[in-house]
């Protein structure tokens, strides 16, 4: 109890230095969240990325804006690619719920869970004849338990199963777009006809991606295409990433560099400055240990010094973050990584105090 | 014969790279309660580490110290931090003085850690009683940074007292002061002989050392006979 008194009045005996300290905590961490934020975005997209890349996704242009011819057979086709197969997905962003006009959705055909990391979110639908909702981790408008009624031809009600984790992603063509402000339908191609009948069949055919599938039965599906009178030319994934996506690696690597020097930056000025306190406070401490205090005693001082001054920026900084919507996640690696600073630090203080050294610096000028 | 202190071939070498440095070879010593004793020598020659030694601050390389008949080489840290708030009272070079404290918290710092603790009031009692007693109570509540020399040297030796020690080590307590001052805490700190308390005082002061009961010197970390 004395110690806790007499490192409170350590904080309190210089209120500039703690002031100074504890905004250099704030601001650092900040920066050292949103750097991990923005790495975060960039990994999962580099993820859905490499799955693309190693199946060797196709995407097709289309040589008109205007409605798509299209045959059953070719229906069928893409319906057995997506959800047998799941050798194919597509991504309809225009469907809106009525009330909730300024809330994208995300609708995500086939094998869209697999391939952007979301299987685990589409556990409830067992087979070809369900669907499932998820809102991204900022969207506001709605919320988990919420019933949602969509459909075109026949109308389905479903409940919001939960929330995505932050920074989930998907790639549409050549951008990457965040999930995090989206209601996100899993769903089947089956469903999909039994929802919408035609209504959205263009977009799906335009937005959709096929992988690992043979390059016979793609020409054939482009030639029935053009019977119809819709021409479609096939653009490989894998070339358009050194163009298109050469950059969003170069980014992500720009980034982590970055999140690495921001990390360093915070772990040395942190642990300097951390080392500075405890030397301004070294005499005293050893002054106490000669007069009868224990090591411990001092350790116990030390961390409660350290927490005292790193618990206040920590919670204001995670509260800020909190309140901009950020994940979960970051709130226990923050906790984590500021605890065990004060630890470590305070071994490095003590090993100064070593029965054979307190007389010395006992006798220091302050 | 009972002594209160012995030390029995008390030997200490310190090792800074690959230069090894005996500080104190071979002390053998007795001290007595109630008797004051001054140790004295060139600079260097270990009348520091001989002192702190005694005091339970710096462990010996070898040899045995013996307090009250009992022996100290194997005393675990919390006997020593026992020993370090009651049995002794250190007076070190340079005050030690915490500088942002006052008067006051620089003398209650061992009642702090006392066995068994004590309340505030007692605290407050114990402080202002010895703080009468060196003579500056009317300073208690200055920061000691604003106080002479003399005056930090009171509040340094009123610190040591403050839990009744037997034992006052006393590490040049006039080094930095003027005669008339060291004059006058030499006084102070005979009167607590005369009390009972017994005295180890390392200092260059013949005068002072005069002034003990008996003179220990030393020369390369011998005794001088
Ligand atoms: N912690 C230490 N590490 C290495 N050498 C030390 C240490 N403490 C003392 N010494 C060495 O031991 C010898 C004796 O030192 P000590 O401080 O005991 O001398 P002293 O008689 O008190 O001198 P002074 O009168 O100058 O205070 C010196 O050579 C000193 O350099
Ligand atoms: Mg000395």
């Amino acid at each position: 109890m004395i110690q806790f008194k007499l490192a409170i009045k350590d904080i309190l005996k210089k209120p500039m230095t703690a002031v100074l300290f504890m905004l250099q905590i704030f601001v650092s961490l900040f920066f050292l969240f949103a750097a991990a934020r923005e790495l975060l975005f960039s990994f999962h997209g580099l993820d859905a990325i490499k799955k693309l890349e190693a199946n060797d996704s196709i995407y097709f242009q289309t040589g008109s804006t205007s409605h798509l011819n299209y045959s059953q057979e070719n229906e069928d086709f893409l319906q057995k690619l997506m959800d047998s197969e799941k050798k194919a997905y597509s991504i309809l962003t225009s469907v809106r719920f009525e009330g909730l006009e300024n809330t994208p959705v995300v609708m995500g055909v086939g094998a869209f869970d697999e391939v952007f990391n979301l299987e685990k979110y589409n556990k409830v639908r067992t087979d070809s004849t369900d669907s499932t909702i998820w809102i991204g981790s900022k969207v506001k408008s709605v919320h988990v338990g919420d019933v949602l009624q969509y459909g075109t031809v026949k109308k389905e009600k479903s409940i919001i199963e939960g929330r995505l984790p932050a920074n989930s992603t998907y790639i549409l063509r050549e951008a990457m777009m965040s999930l995090d402000e989206s209601i996100v339908i899993l769903t089947s191609k089956q469903k999909m006809n039994e929802l919408h009948s035609y209504y959205y069949m263009d977009e799906l055919m335009r937005n959709s991606v096929l992988f690992d599938v043979n390059s016979d039965e793609i020409a054939e599906y482009i030639l029935r295409m053009n019977q119809q009178g819709t021409t479609l030319s096939p653009i490989s994934f894998n070339q358009q990433l050194h163009e298109h996506y050469g950059s969003l690696y170069k980014n992500a690597i720009l980034l982590t560099a970055f999140y690495l020097i921001t990390s360093l930056f915070v772990f040395v000025s942190l642990t300097i400055n951390t080392i500075q306190l405890i030397e301004q406070n070294l005499q005293e401490y050893a002054v106490h240990l000669l007069y009868g205090a224990r090591l411990e005693s001092i350790f116990q001082r030390i961390m409660v010094y350290l927490l005292g001054m790193i618990i206040p920026p920590i919670s204001l900084a995670l509260s800020v973050l909190f309140l901009m919507g950020s994940g979960l996640a970051y709130v226990y690696w923050g906790i984590g990584f500021c605890m065990i600073i004060p630890l470590v630090i305070s071994l490095i203080g003590l090993s100064r105090l070593k029965s054979s050294n307190i007389i010395y610096v006992a006798r220091e000028r302050a | 014969m009972f002594h209160l202190i012995e030390t029995i071939a008390l030997h200490k070498k310190f090792t800074s790279g690959k230069n090894i440095i005996i500080a104190v070879e071979d002390v053998s010593l007795t001290f007595d309660k109630g008797t004051s004793t001054a140790i004295t020598g060139p600079s260097g020659c270990g009348k520091t580490t001989l002192i702190n030694m005694i005091g339970l601050l710096v462990p010996p390389s070898s040899g045995e110290l013996l307090i009250n008949s009992t022996s100290f080489s194997t005393i675990n840290s919390r006997e020593r931090t026992k020993y370090r708030n009651q049995f002794f009272g250190y007076i070190v070079q340079n005050f030690a003085l915490v500088d942002h404290y006052n008067v006051y918290e620089n003398v209650e710092i061992p009642l702090l850690y006392a066995n068994p603790a004590l309340n505030k009031k007692e605290r407050r009692n114990r402080v202002q009683s010895v703080l009468q007693k060196v003579g500056i109570l009317e300073k208690v509540k200055e920061k000691v940074s604003t106080l002479s020399g003399g005056q930090k040297q009171r509040v340094a030796i009123a610190r040591a007292l403050v839990n009744n020690p037997e034992v006052i080590l006393a590490d040049e307590p006039t080094g930095s002061l003027d005669t008339e001052t060291s004059k006058e805490i030499f006084l102070l700190l005979k009167s607590l002989v005369e009390e009972g308390k017994t005295l180890i005082m390392v200092t260059h002061n013949p005068e002072l050392a005069q002034g003990c009961e008996r003179e220990i010197k030393m020369i390369d970390g011998n005794l001088l006979i």
